[in-house]
C-alpha cells in the first residue's frame, strides 16, 4: 500500500489522481471528526470539502516531519474551530437582536454553550444514551472535546494528539483530564449514572 | 506510588500508554486506594457512556478539490512564489540582452525576407564580409586548385599508387559486374515481354475464335446446302443424260439391226 507520504510528493509534482487517493483514503475520517465537532451532517460535509481544499492548496507548506494524517486533522479541527466561533457569534447577534425586539421570554430556549442542537427526527431515531452524550460533549468546552473526540473516537495517542494541536502532551493530558470530569458531571446530572 | 504520582498517570493507566512497571504499581496504589479506585472507575464509566455514541451514518458526499489547470501548474512550478511581476520581466529582459549579446559574439547573421527570414550561427568562422544573400552561403566547389599541394618528397607516394591501382581494378570489377547484370537484366525483360506477347496473341485469338464460332457454324451450313443442292443438280443432269443416251443407244441398235437385215436378205 502506498504511504500518505508518497502520495503527498506525487501530488506536489502535479499527480492530482494521487491526491484523490488521498481524500477516498482519509475523507470519512475527517468527516467523523468535523462531524462530532459540530453535529450537523451538511455543515460537516462544507468543512470536510474546506479542508481537503485547504490542504491541497497548502500541500507545498506541509512540512515532512510529521504526519500527513495529523497535519490534515489539524487543518480540519482549525476549520471547525472557526465554524463553531462563527456560529456562536451569530448566536451573539440573534440574542441581541431578541434583547433589543423585548423578546427575553424567548431566552430561555436559546443554550449559551450554542452546541448543535439535534432535530426532531434525531431525537426519534438516536438512542437516548448516545444523545445524552452527544448533548454533554457539545457543551464542552471546545478545546477539551477535540482532546476526547481525537482519543475515544479516533484512538490517537497523547503524543500524537499533542502533534495535532500543537501544543505540549501535559496540555493535551489536562484538557482530556478536564474534559473526563465535566463528562462525568454532566452525564451524572442528566441522570446517565450517579456521581 | 502515592495518590499524587497516580493523578500524573491516571491517564496512562486508562489509555494504557504506560509501561508494565508503571502499572504494575498504579495496579497496587489501586488496591490500597480507594479514592483513587473510585476515580478510575468513574472515568471507566465515563468512557463506556462516550462508546454509546458511534460514528455518524455513512452518507455519500463527494469532495470536489479545485485542481489547477496544467498551465497554471506549470506556471507555479516555473516561476517562484515569492517572485513578483517585476522580477519576471526583468528576468526577461536579462535574458533576451543576453541572447542577443551570444548571438552578436557567435557571428549570426539573421536575413528577412518577403518569404520569411533566415537564420544562421556560424559557431567555428566568423565571416570578413558579410553576406547579402544567404543563398549564397553555400559551400565552394573544390577545385583542385584548391587543395592543399602535396609536399615536394613524399614517402606516401608509392602506398599512395598502389591505393590508386587497387582502386582502379575494384572500380573496373565493379563496372564490370554492373555491365553483366545490366545484360541479363535486359535478356530477362526481352524474354518476359516475349512471353507476354505470345501470350497475348493466343488468348486474341482465343477471343476472337470464341466471338466468331456462330458465323463459322453458319456459313458452314449454307456451304453444306449449298454443295448438296449442287451434287442433286448434277444427279439429275446424269440422269437425263443417261436416259438420252439409252435412248439414242436403243435407236442406234435399231438402226444397225436394221442395216443387218437389209443386207443379208436373198438376192
Amino acid at each position: 500500500m502506498v504511504t500518505d507520504e508518497a502520495l503527498v510528493e506525487r501530488t506536489v509534482r502535479g499527480d492530482t489522481h494521487a491526491y484523490d487517493e488521498l481524500v477516498v483514503r482519509w475523507q470519512r475520517v475527517i468527516y467523523n471528526l468535523v462531524y462530532r465537532m459540530l453535529g450537523k451532517e451538511h455543515e460537516a460535509e462544507e468543512v470536510c470539502q474546506d479542508a481537503f481544499t485547504a490542504a491541497y492548496l497548502n500541500l507545498k507548506n506541509f512540512r515532512r516531519e510529521a504526519k500527513f494524517s495529523s497535519w490534515l486533522y489539524r487543518i480540519a479541527i482549525n476549520l471547525s474551530t472557526s465554524h463553531l466561533r462563527k456560529r456562536q457569534r451569530t448566536a451573539w447577534e440573534s440574542l441581541d437582536e431578541m434583547r433589543e425586539k423585548g423578546t427575553m421570554a424567548d431566552l430561555e430556549a436559546v443554550q449559551w454553550n450554542v452546541g448543535p442542537r439535534p432535530s426532531i427526527e434525531d431525537h426519534a431515531i438516536e438512542q437516548d444514551r448516545a444523545r445524552r452524550v452527544r448533548s454533554a460533549m457539545d457543551q464542552l468546552h471546545p478545546e477539551c472535546r477535540i482532546v476526547l473526540i481525537l482519543k475515544e473516537y479516533h484512538g490517537l495517542t497523547f503524543k500524537e494528539i499533542a502533534e495535532v494541536l500543537n501544543v505540549p502532551i501535559s496540555t493535551v493530558k489536562t484538557r482530556m483530564y478536564a474534559g473526563l470530569s465535566e463528562m462525568k458531571k454532566r452525564l451524572a446530572r442528566d441522570g446517565l449514572h450517579e456521581a | 506510588m502515592n495518590c499524587e504520582q497516580f493523578k500524573d498517570k491516571i491517564l496512562d493507566f486508562l489509555y494504557e500508554e504506560i509501561s508494565e512497571e508503571e502499572r504494575a504499581e498504579a495496579v497496587l496504589h489501586l488496591k490500597a486506594c480507594s479514592s483513587c479506585n473510585a476515580e478510575v472507575n468513574e472515568f471507566k464509566l465515563v468512557r463506556g457512556d462516550l462508546a454509546e455514541w458511534g460514528d455518524p451514518a455513512a452518507r455519500d458526499f463527494s469532495i470536489t478539490v479545485p485542481y489547477p489547470s496544467p498551465l497554471r501548474f506549470f506556471k507555479q512550478w516555473l516561476i517562484p512564489e515569492h517572485w513578483s511581476m517585476r522580477n519576471v520581466m526583468a528576468l526577461a529582459i536579462a535574458s533576451a540582452l543576453l541572447l542577443l549579446v551570444a548571438f552578436s559574439v557567435l557571428g549570426t547573421e539573421v536575413e528577412f525576407s518577403k518569404n520569411g527570414f533566415a537564420f544562421r550561427a556560424d559557431l567555428l568562422r566568423r565571416s570578413d564580409s558579410r553576406r547579402s544573400n544567404i543563398a549564397d552561403l553555400r559551400p565552394a566547389a573544390v577545385t583542385p586548385a584548391s587543395l592543399p599541394l602535396p609536399s615536394p618528397v613524399s614517402t606516401l607516394e608509392p602506398v599512395k599508387s598502389d591505393i590508386l591501382r587497387e582502386v582502379t581494378r575494384m572500380i573496373q570489377e565493379s563496372e564490370n559486374r554492373q555491365e553483366q547484370l545490366v545484360k541479363s537484366e535486359e535478356i530477362r525483360l526481352v524474354n518476359q515481354l516475349t512471353s507476354g506477347y505470345r501470350t497475348q496473341v493466343a488468348d486474341l485469338t482465343r477471343q476472337f475464335n470464341d466471338k466468331h464460332k456462330l458465323d463459322y457454324v453458319a456459313v458452314y451450313d449454307n456451304l453444306e446446302q449449298q454443295r448438296l443442292a449442287d451434287l442433286q443438280q448434277i444427279r439429275m443432269a446424269f440422269s437425263s443424260l443417261d436416259a438420252r443416251t439409252s435412248q439414242q443407244a436403243k435407236q442406234t441398235q435399231q438402226l444397225v439391226d436394221l442395216i443387218q437385215k437389209v443386207s443379208y436378205q436373198p438376192k
